[in-house]
Formats: structure tokens, sequence, C-alpha cells
């Protein structure tokens, strides 16, 4: 009877799922192919919200309740909505700093690094810019933390994870070379974008991002600094006008209209929009967007 | 026997290999860290927020007198020293509040919360209180001076509200800062897939207008802790939105003192319960574009003795209630617009058994655009039509306003909940 009990709780154990809750859908798409369904993965935000901006609804606290590990993106892009639902999920495994709370940003290099920071000059992070997914060069570095992490708290899983983790780098390895190779013809040019959003990416493929349609971060358009971009666009050789899908789209229409520069829409995430379902589509359809 | 030394042996080895691992894993992991700048270490999060109004206001006929029948009288309350918005004759620009919030972790078991409401002459500790994040159970414990969980609204800042005030049935039931007390909080997520919290307090009990401590002429102060609550609150996807949908209860003691009044000075001792009802609906057409609309409704049943200065009592029963439903429709990240509407539907005032025949005819409506210039400054227009006042031969006054608020926030302050 004893010995019954013993195996029912070992192997209860043994099949219990990891609960991981992850702020977007990119950290769920990674999370995936280290863990696949060893684990139950939830995404917080819908890939085509506005990542600063996502609505904290009550009925997420239901997820975190039960998760055993939150992974953020951090660098204060989450800034404006998770901590409160993490604190009334009343679930001490998720906490800041817990073993269960992964904070993706400590582990890249961030870029725009303000010297220093002030409300004058928008909604600037003092971190530095947090959209380094929108670097492809990123994921191998993502892939292994997630998996370290996922050994750590599910260690009887290690080699699984280790395993899948390999292949996932092998994969990758592969697709940079191939996006690297399609957007070498596309090195130096010009564009003007809305937000500074896809810093990482132009930076990676020497893009040179001239100016941005809002006129500091967070901060709506204006006429005055919309004829400054217009002017900026007629005077220099710019190519492109960068769109994300959460932002008014007026702007960048209006401008196009007056200086013949065409735009196109960028997802900021797997599933901002249409073709972008998994991580390696998401990334093909930008660099498709950026450099035909 | 043997078996089950073999047994722990086996599993001693197996833990002390994972233990190596796990130490390997984390060390693996932390070499991945990238050091990037040094934030202020110690430092709390501290913000501040100034709030400018301009009032103008019209009534029908010009009376100093003016009080809400059976639930406020008296304008200008003073009370703890410092005065209150009144009824009427608030013309002119004002300095309406300044709030200052510092808060940070105290240690790996709480989380500390202050912040101070100033208004020009005064400074009040509006709340001071820690919170746990490491206890069990799904639970949560909050301990000190705090705005209580009760309906919707009442743990909201006013720099949070969707109007310039808090709506009448508040204002009549809870007056101007809501159930704002000392005591403790206990809150537990119910495991369901769909959010259930449940929580309860225990309170000192000070609210000037439905509670009260101290004691008068002969009646006693109240035991302590005078004041529990208890509610329940679940939120859920319908039509492409969010319903946030809570019940909620206050029970009581009384000692409600107008010995000082100049006029008719009287004083109450009781029994007061409080029944609330709430729910919130949110849908978001996208992140900048969204409609609420936001209901709440109290009942109150007050049970007790109303004395006077020559300590005469008689049996007082109040049964009151009213609501308040708004809908705010947000257009972009600047514009936002809505209307409120609040009124009194029961005003039951019973002296010796018999019915005071109190007017139930109160109400107010408002109407608010506002533009946001950025998500740290705010300019408001509203405009209210206040038919809830009365002058002392119960004629109805009505008071038209058109109020301007400016509404800034510096610093780092914590991002709101639903």
């Amino acid at each position: 009877m004893k010995q019954l009990l013993l195996f029912l709780l070992l192997a209860s154990s043994l099949f219990a799922k990891l609960n991981v809750t992850v702020a977007y859908p990119y950290i769920q798409e990674i999370t995936k192919s280290i863990a696949q369904d060893r684990v139950k993965i939830t995404s917080l935000a819908k890939g085509n919200w506005d990542p600063h901006f996502v609505v904290p609804k009550p009925s997420l606290v239901a997820y975190l309740r039960n998760s055993d590990l939150l992974i953020l993106n951090g660098a204060s892009l989450e800034i404006g909505w998770l901590n409160p639902l993490v604190k009334s999920a009343n679930n001490p495994a998720i906490q800041k700093n817990a073993k269960g709370y992964l904070d993706l940003s400590h582990y890249i290099k961030l870029q725009d690094i303000p010297k220093s920071t002030d409300r004058s000059m928008g909604h600037v992070h003092a971190e530095g810019n947090p959209h380094f997914i929108l670097d492809p060069h990123n994921v191998i570095k993502l892939g292994k933390v997630i998996m370290l992490k996922l050994a750590l708290l599910d260690p009887k899983n290690q080699t699984f994870y280790q395993k899948n983790y390999a292949k996932f780098k092998a994969h990758w390895q592969q697709k940079l070379k191939a996006l690297d190779k399609k957007m070498g013809k596309c090195r130096g040019m010009m564009v003007v974008q809305y937000h500074e959003l896809f810093n990482y990416f132009l930076r990676r493929y020497s893009i040179q991002s001239i100016d941005n349609i809002e006129p500091l971060a967070g901060v709506s358009p204006n006429p005055k600094h919309t004829l400054k971009i217009i002017q900026e666009i007629k005077s220099n050789d710019v190519k492109l006008i960068l769109q994300d899908v959460y932002h008014e789209h007026k702007t960048s229409k209006y401008i196009a209209q007056k200086t013949g520069v065409k735009v196109v829409d960028l997802p900021h995430d797997v599933g901002a929009m249409r073709g972008t379902g998994s991580l390696d589509k998401f990334y093909d359809k930008l660099v498709g967007q950026v450099c035909r | 026997m043997q078996k089950i030394w073999m047994l722990s042996v086996a599993t001693a080895t197996l833990l002390s290999a994972q233990e190596i691992d796990t130490n390997s894993l984390q060390e693996q992991l932390d070499n991945e860290k990238v050091m990037t700048t040094t934030q202020s270490g110690f430092m709390p999060d501290i913000s501040l927020i100034v709030d400018v109004g301009y009032t103008k206001e019209s009534l029908d006929f010009d009376d100093e007198h003016l009080e809400i029948p059976g639930l406020v009288h008296g304008g200008g309350d003073m009370h703890e020293g410092h005065s209150h918005t009144q009824l009427a004759g608030n013309d002119g620009f004002d300095l309406n509040y300044a709030e200052l919030s510092i808060g940070a972790s105290v240690d790996n078991y709480f989380d500390l919360m202050s912040v101070f409401h100033i208004t020009e002459d005064d400074i009040e500790i509006e709340e001071a209180y820690a919170t746990t994040t490491s206890l069990p159970y799904h639970l949560k414990a909050k301990i000190g001076k705090f705005k209580s969980d009760f309906g919707y609204l009442n743990a909201k800042h006013a720099h949070n509200y969707n109007f310039v005030e808090s709506p009448l049935i508040y204002q009549a039931l809870l007056g101007d800062h809501g159930i704002n007390e000392k005591g403790i909080q206990l809150q537990y997520i119910i495991p369901s897939s769909i959010y259930m919290m449940a929580g309860v307090e225990m309170l000192r009990g000070e609210n000037e207008q439905s509670f009260g401590t101290d004691g008068f002429l002969d009646v006693e102060d109240v035991s302590q802790p005078s004041l529990w609550l208890g509610y329940l609150k679940t939120s859920f996807e319908i039509a492409e939105g969010t319903l946030l949908a809570g019940v909620s209860i206050a029970q009581g003691e009384s000692r409600i003192d107008h010995l000082e009044d100049e006029e008719g000075p009287h004083a109450f001792a009781g029994d007061t319960t409080l029944y609330g009802v709430d729910f919130v609906y949110k849908r978001y057409f996208s992140a900048n574009n969204a409609i609420t609309w936001q209901n709440e409704y109290i009942y109150r049943e007050l049970d007790g003795s109303q004395y006077k200065l020559d300590n005469s009592s008689i049996l007082l029963t109040k049964k009151q209630a009213g609501f308040y439903s708004e809908l705010i429709y947000q257009h972009d990240k600047n514009y936002r617009a809505g209307v409120r509407y609040s009124a009194i539907t029961q005003n039951d005032v019973l002296a010796n058994g018999m019915d005071k025949d109190m007017t139930d005819d109160i109400a107010v409506t408002s109407a608010m655009i506002e533009y946001n210039f950025s998500e740290y400054s705010r300019l408001r227009l509203q405009y209210n039509h206040n038919g809830s006042l009365y002058n002392e031969d119960g004629i109805k006054n009505n008071k038209d306003e058109i109020l301007l608020q400016f509404n800034y926030s510096i610093g780092a302050h914590g991002a709101h909940s639903f």
C-alpha cells in the first residue's frame, strides 16, 4: 500500500506540467520550441497590441495565480501594466526576483541607453530601448536563457530541454544566414519610422533611420514635426516609411502622399499582422517588407 | 526495513545529484547576464501629483444653508482641522490637492506604500501600509492605513477618477475620502479558471458619514475593531470586452457627533450596514480607443438613537440607497469624454417609527471632456447639473457648475489597476 502511494506521488510529480506565463507572443514561441508540450504556456498580450499599453484585465490574474514561471521582456516595456497584475496574483513564486521570475532584458546588451532621462524627452526608458526582439540575432541567446531557466525549475526534463535547444540553435544559425543574406542588398538604405520600435533591426542591417514620425517617444505627431519630416524626406534619399500596426496610420499616409515615399506595415511581434504566426514567419515578414 | 533504507539512500543520491546540477545551471544562467546601466539602487518610487481647478457655479437662488436631505447637512464641514469642498460657494481658482506617494519593497516579505494627501494648509497620511509578497495559499495581507476595497471606486485615488469629484452616492454615504481606515485586510484568490477574489477587512471605523468611533454625552466609545468588511469580486470576458463585478458588505458601529453644530445640534449612536454591488465593463477597440461603462449601487441601513444636547433621545432608522452610472469614451491617446448620472433612489428616515417623508428627488448629472497632453498631464472640462441641494425649508436649489481641472504628475508612479 505504502509503495503504491509512493509510486503515485512520484508519478504525479513526474507528470505535473510547469505552468509558464509570458508577457508577449514571441516569448511564447521561443518557450514552445524549447519545452514543446512539457509545459503549459499562456501569453498575456496579443501580438497586434501596443506592447506598452496592455489592458491589465483581472482575468489575466487567474493565469498568474497558477504560474510557476513568469517570463517578461523587461527594460520597462511592461511598466504600464504588468506590476499590478503580478502583485494581485498572490503568488510568491513569480514575484520580482523570485525563482520563477525571468526578465529577458537582463541577458541582452541594450541599445539607446539615454545619458540622462527627463520626461520632457518623452516616454524614454532609462534602461535603454526595450524592443530588442526586432534583432533576429538575439533569438538564440533568448532561447538559451529560457532553456536554462526551464531546466532549473523542472530538472527532470532537463535533457529534453537541452536537446530541443540544440535543435533550436542549429535551426536559427541557418535561418540567420538566410536572413542576413536577404538583407545584404539593403545596407545603407534610409528610412523614417513612427516610434523607435525597429532600431535593433535597422542597426543590425545598417539601415539608417533619419527621424521618427512621433516628435518624442510616446507623444502624438504634430503638424510642425510632420512638415519637418516631409522636408527631411525630400532632401534625403529616403526609401520607406516604416509603420507599425498599433499606431494611427493617418500621419504616415499623409507624408507618403506629400513625398511619394512608400509606407510599409511592419510587425513588431509574432502575430502582429497576417502571415506572422511563427517566429520564422515574423522575421521573414519583417525582412520581406523592408528589403524586397 | 531494508527496502526503505535502500530507497532513502537512492533518493538522497538522486537529490544531491540534482542539487549540483541546479547549482551549475544557475551559474550558467548568471553567466549569460549582461550588465546594463546601474539602477538607482535603494531609491524608492516617488511621485507627486498636483491638481488645480477653476469653478464657476450658479444657484437658482442665493442661500447659505444648503443640505442633501437626510444625508449631508451644513455647508463647509470642518473635520480633523481641515475644510472640505462645500456644497456651494467654491467659485474661482483653487489648488484642489497635491498627492505625494512613496513606495518600495521593504524586504522579500513586504512592500511598503505611502500616500500623502496635501492641501494648502494641511498634510494628511491618506495611506501608509505594508502588503505581504510571500504568503502561501494565494493569500495577501495589508496592514496599516489604506483605502478599502469596498466597491469599485473606493480604492482609487482622486486623480484616477473619470470626473473631478466622486459620485453623489459616495459623497452622501461615505464623504470625500470614502472608506479610508486603519486596520488589516486579507485577500484570497480563489482557485478557478476565471478570476475570483474574496477579501475581508477589519478596520477602526472612523468614517464620518456612516461610522465613527468616539462616544458623546453618556454614550461610550465603540469597541474596537468596529468596522468589518467582506467582498467577492470576479472578472471575465464577455462580448469581446471585460467585465469586473463585485458584491461588498460593510458593517460597524456608528458614533456620528454633530453636537457642536450651530443649528439643531444632534448626534447619532447605533449600527450601520452598507451593501454594495458594482460592475465595470471595458471594451478596447484598439490600444487607445475604448469604452468603459462603470456602475455602482450602495444601500445603507442605519439603526440606533439620535441624541440632543440635553441627552434626550429618539429611535432613528435610515434606509437609503443610490447609484451612479458612467459611460466613458476614449477616442485616442489624447481625447476622452464621458457622462455620469448619480441619484438617490431611496431615502426613508424613520424617527420613533414615524416616516419623516424625506424626498428622494436627489440627483446629479455630469458631462466631461478631457485632453491628455501625455500620460502625465491632463486638462478636463466638466459640467455638473446638481439637483441634490435643498434649503432648510425643503425647497430645491439647483446648482449648475462648470469645472476646469488641470492634473500633473511627476516621478515614478506605479501603473494603475483595471
